[in-house]
């Protein structure tokens, strides 16, 4: 399996993926300019490779500061995805990690919680870094 | 409110300004308006070296506001930059580039301003190699960076004499305009 | 320009304006201008929530400058067509509340779409808006946005009052589109 390795900018999030825990890992901001584009490959991989992690077991971590509409609807899509593969049996958990002191970035897990059914999502706080 | 964004505007287009900041500016804020007006000059096929003229003054003008403007913009929060607050105009009259820069300095910094300036405002460009010379001398010696040195520097790509104004704004502050045409 | 230059700067000061920037827009300043406003903001020590808030408007106006101003020069790079596009952006503040306002040249033409579509939102009460949101966010984006389409849907949610927004006609091609924003 290609391994999943994008580094973070100034305007975009790191994305891993750590073939031992079976763990994304997606971190920072997001507002790219063209968020299709960006977003492209990590669907990409995410396609050719969700069967297969799903029947073992996956762990999404999304740890967002800042993410700006358009990249809400990758987002969207992107838990869509998972959903459908949730629905086939598969296994996937998702966790929205907000700094404790940042609402406006629960608040944005908790609508993802009211759109999603099946897929198994978190709410973790952090403690806050500053 | 509303109202006022559209009259900024329309004074900004009667003037030919096509780049207008107000605000504190840091380091990295420049590199990337300085790339912009960059970017816009090189699009609308303006000369090589009209572009590198107003970009040169624009940087100077700008570093003079994050080392000399009185109205600092810094945060204690560790990283964060240093901004000096100011106002730095680009614009095209139809026949010529000129930049203009803003900000409030200390009144007991207004002698230092008005002599260096009012020496540059008269002086051909000889005249003004020489005084850099000298400046720079003074400069590297006192290890210390003044505004005399950058001014200068202005003054030598200004295709006209530069025009600057001190206005007072109360005890202790003065705001400094500074007009440079390329 | 010379001898009103202080009166610009002290003019938007009486406005409560801080930040105020007119000229071509880009991603990478995009970044700059947050950091700026994030800046001014830690010193007032205003709250993260505000900041986060102020910081998500502006990269929704600045990115719809990016996007849809049709003052721009256009330019092809690596075979794509690209473009500089110019718009206004302005933060300040107003007794206890910011304000982020932006304004770009728009054609005539395309006025009244856009209008009608903010008029709309204007009109929606809070969970109205929430449910067009997500509406939105899981329908395709139409035919004229670039992005998701959900950018002013986001500041209507996040506006504490009502979205103020204008359409100024300047020639027979162009008009003038501000719109403000109070968080």
């Amino acid at each position: 399996m290609k391994n999943l390795k994008i580094d973070e900018t100034k305007y975009t999030p790191e994305m891993t993926f750590d073939p031992e825990t079976l763990v994304i890992a997606i971190k920072g901001k997001s507002y790219p300019e063209n968020t299709e584009e960006f977003y492209k490959p990590a669907f990409e991989w995410l396609e050719k490779n969700l069967s297969d992690l799903g029947k073992k077991g996956l762990t999404v971590n999304l740890e967002l500061i800042y993410f700006n509409s358009s990249s809400s609807k990758a987002l969207m899509n992107f838990f869509d995805m998972l959903e459908e593969s949730v629905d086939n049996g598969d296994n996937i958990t998702v966790n929205w990690m907000y700094e404790e002191d940042n609402e406006s970035i629960l608040e944005y897990g908790e609508e993802f919680l009211e759109d999603i059914e099946t897929l198994p999502f978190n709410l973790v706080p952090l403690k806050s870094r500053e | 409110m509303k109202d006022k964004i559209f009259v900024i505007k329309k004074n900004l287009n009667e003037k030919g300004v096509f780049l207008y900041f107000s605000g504190p500016i840091s380091q990295d804020f420049l590199v990337e308006i300085g790339h912009t007006l960059r970017q816009k000059m090189e699009l609308e096929k303006v000369s090589r070296s009209i572009i590198v003229k107003v970009f040169s003054v624009f940087i100077e003008h700008s570093q003079n506001i994050i080392n000399f403007s009185a109205e600092q913009c810094n945060s204690d929060i560790e990283g964060s930059p240093t901004a000096g607050i100011g106002v730095i105009v680009v614009g095209f009259d139809g026949d010529n580039y000129f930049v203009s820069c803003g900000n409030t300095i200390h009144n007991s910094d207004v002698d230092i301003f008005n002599d260096i300036l009012s020496r540059i405002k008269d002086m051909g460009k000889e005249k003004l190699k020489e005084y850099y010379k000298e400046e720079l001398k003074k400069e590297v010696s006192k290890k210390s960076d003044g505004p005399g040195l950058s001014l200068i520097e202005v003054a030598r790509k200004s295709g006209r004499p530069i025009e600057y104004k001190l206005t007072r704004i109360d005890e202790k502050h003065t705001f400094l305009t500074v007009k440079t045409v390329v | 320009m010379l001898d009103d230059l202080y009166g610009v700067t002290s003019d938007l000061g009486n406005e409560g304006i801080f930040f105020c920037l007119s000229g071509p827009m880009s991603q990478e300043l995009l970044v700059e201008i947050g950091g700026a406003i994030k800046n001014k903001m830690l010193m007032d020590e205003a709250s993260k929530s505000t900041m986060s808030q102020v910081f998500s408007i502006i990269v929704e106006m600045v990115q719809n400058i990016i996007f849809y101003s049709d003052e721009k020069l256009e330019y092809e790079q690596l075979g794509e067509t690209s473009s500089c596009n110019v718009g206004l952006i302005a933060v300040g503040e107003e007794k206890d509340s910011y304000f982020v306002m932006s304004g770009n040249m728009i054609k005539n033409e395309k006025v009244n779409r856009l209008k009608n579509r903010i008029e709309k939102l204007v009109a929606m009460s809070k969970d109205e808006l929430k449910k067009f949101y997500k509406e939105q966010r899981r329908a395709g984006p139409d035919e004229y946005s670039k992005g998701a389409g959900l950018g002013y849907i986001e500041m209507a949610r996040k506006t504490s009052r009502p979205l103020g927004f204008e359409f100024r006609e300047i020639d027979e091609n162009m008009s003038f589109f501000s719109i403000i924003t109070y968080v």
